[in-house]
């Protein structure tokens, strides 16, 4: 699944989830294809992230979300920040991005 | 802004460290005693010392960490909290006061009532776990083979627990018609094959796939393994009590067709593996499955030359399973799990986001690669030893193994001592 195209405001957010590490794959969410989508309405105030894991019993599941939380807020405080997990699409290793794809052959 | 971790399946990582303490303790004094009374291995496999030094291996070091892994892992498994903390407390308990009384009646050759009752407290501490696991599964929704695999297990797990009981009674108190050796074979492989081997296969269809993102993988051959590794174990018990060469054999081609799906379902997670780097904690695992294939080759001829078994291949056999096959893969998989639950639990008293250290930061890859080495060509010696029946031979190795636990639990300690997750 590729993100669908997002506005100037949208790819900022995007930007920042590239602090959010996956810790056991050691790769940020955004490079690992686990962000499916990315809402920013400026006049509610509202951030709104959709996202998955690599698979459902991700023990670092919350710690993942806590963290996309946290560089949200420090970035956007002024903002209500929501982040959800979606379960569809299944994560699959194809949804990386290239970056993404080039970390699984050299680490 | 205070953000909260959002409530974790996770059970409190005092109910799960102690078992990796307690266990890797219990494993650095087996290989101690192993060490000590290496000879053991050039005789014969019923012998009250080695009887002891083998439950030492199976209860106080196999299944102490196995029962801390699982209550690790049923949140990664059945997506739910373990049923009873309390209940895993009074397991752990009983199962470390039941192991060492029972080791010492053994060792010391006390065939009275402090075996029965060290018998009955390990009974009555894998009932303790069995219910809690099983109710724990019966709290969960998901519909997977693994999930069939860990519930047949705990149930074997039962079976051994009541055959081991039976059989301390036994000595102490001769009551069975049927041959004490014959019984002792039958609680070994429903220990060996019915608790550990589906267990590990339960677990490590999830976590090895996950490890190594290797996805897509069928697991409906699998059904094969479940269904031919339980027939197996049956027909097995039945050919004990029916004399019976030929259901011994029926068992053992079981045994075999069972683990074929397996081995393939490991071969093509590995070959498949998006990961290219593959971890230590991973190489090590995977490294057991070596040990697995050859214990199959020693173990056909146990099974299937009954006029030809030489007493070095029972030895053999046993011990490439337990300490080549289980062991290894359990050393391994300890440095896939137990940072997790220490990176976790110290996760929320630590500040910064962005300079945390990661799991795999909480422990020596130096000493992690000595361990993985000093393991392994320990083991190769004492495979070596109890084949060329050389006693130096398996000095040498039971030295390496020592040096090897001896790293392992101090990458542990390593592990547990760490308070602060900043680089």
């Amino acid at each position: 699944m590729t993100l669908t195209i997002l506005s100037e405001d949208e790819k900022e957010v995007l930007n920042v989830l590239k602090d959010v590490i996956d810790p056991e794959i050691e790769l940020n969410i955004v490079d690992l294809g686990l962000v499916y989508g990315i809402q920013r309405n400026s006049k509610t105030k509202g951030i709104i992230v959709s996202m998955t894991l690599t698979s459902i019993g991700c023990p670092m599941g919350d710690v993942i979300m806590d963290d996309a939380k946290s560089v949200l807020f420090n970035h956007f405080p002024d903002y209500k920040i929501t982040v959800q997990f979606v379960w569809s699409p299944k994560w699959t290793p194809e949804m990386a991005t290239e970056e993404g794809q080039l970390h699984f052959e050299t680490h | 802004m205070m953000i909260n971790l959002q409530s974790q399946n996770s059970p409190s990582k005092n109910i799960i460290v102690p078992h990796f303490v307690f266990g890797s303790i219990n494993w650095t004094i087996t290989i101690l005693f192993l060490l000590l009374n290496s000879d053991l291995l050039l005789g014969h496999h019923f012998n009250h010392k080695l009887i002891a030094i083998t439950h030492l291996i199976t209860l106080g070091w196999i299944s102490t960490v196995i029962f801390g892994a699982i209550y690790q892992l049923i949140p990664v498994i059945f997506q739910t909290t373990l049923y009873s903390e309390n209940l895993a407390k009074a397991s752990f308990v009983s199962l470390q006061i039941g192991t060492w009384v029972f080791f010492f009646s053994f060792w010391y050759s006390n065939t009275s009532i402090p075996l029965v009752i060290s018998a009955i407290i390990l009974a009555i501490s894998l009932l303790i776990f069995g219910i809690n696991i099983l109710k724990t599964i019966l709290l969960s929704n998901l519909k997977a083979i693994e999930r069939i695999f860990i519930f047949s297990s705990i149930i074997w797990l039962i079976f051994t627990g009541i055959i081991g009981t039976i059989l301390a009674i036994n000595l102490s108190f001769p009551f069975l018609s049927i041959s004490h050796l014959e019984l002792l074979k039958v609680h070994a492989h429903f220990g060996i094959i019915g608790w550990f081997s589906q267990l590990i296969i339960g677990v490590s269809i999830v976590l090895f796939p996950m490890f190594l993102l290797s996805h897509n993988q069928s697991k409906s051959p699998l059904k094969i393994t479940l269904l031919f590794s339980n027939f197996g174990l049956i027909i097995g018990f039945c050919s004990i009590v029916l004399f019976s060469n030929y259901l011994l054999i029926t068992a053992f081609i079981s045994g075999v067709i069972a683990l074929l799906p397996y081995l393939h379902f490991i071969l093509f997670t590995y070959l498949k593996r998006i990961k290219k780097k593959v971890d230590l904690g991973m190489k090590k695992s995977l490294f057991s499955f070596i040990w697995i294939s050859i214990a199959l080759i020693v173990s056909s001829q146990v099974f299937l030359h009954f006029s030809e078994i030489n007493q070095w291949q029972i030895n053999l056999y046993i011990t490439l399973f337990l300490l080549g096959f289980i062991s290894t893969l359990i050393m391994g998989q300890t440095f896939k799990t137990l940072p997790f639950i220490i990176w976790l639990s110290n996760y929320k008293s630590s500040p910064s986001h962005s300079n945390k250290i990661l799991p795999k930061d909480l422990y020596s890859h130096t000493i992690l690669t000595w361990q993985y080495f000093s393991y392994s060509i320990g083991l190769i010696l004492v495979a070596f030893g109890i084949f060329e029946l050389n006693n130096p031979i398996l000095i040498i190795g039971f030295s390496l193994l020592l040096i090897a636990v001896l790293l392992y639990v101090l990458n542990i300690f390593k592990i547990i001592t760490r308070k602060n997750l900043s680089k």
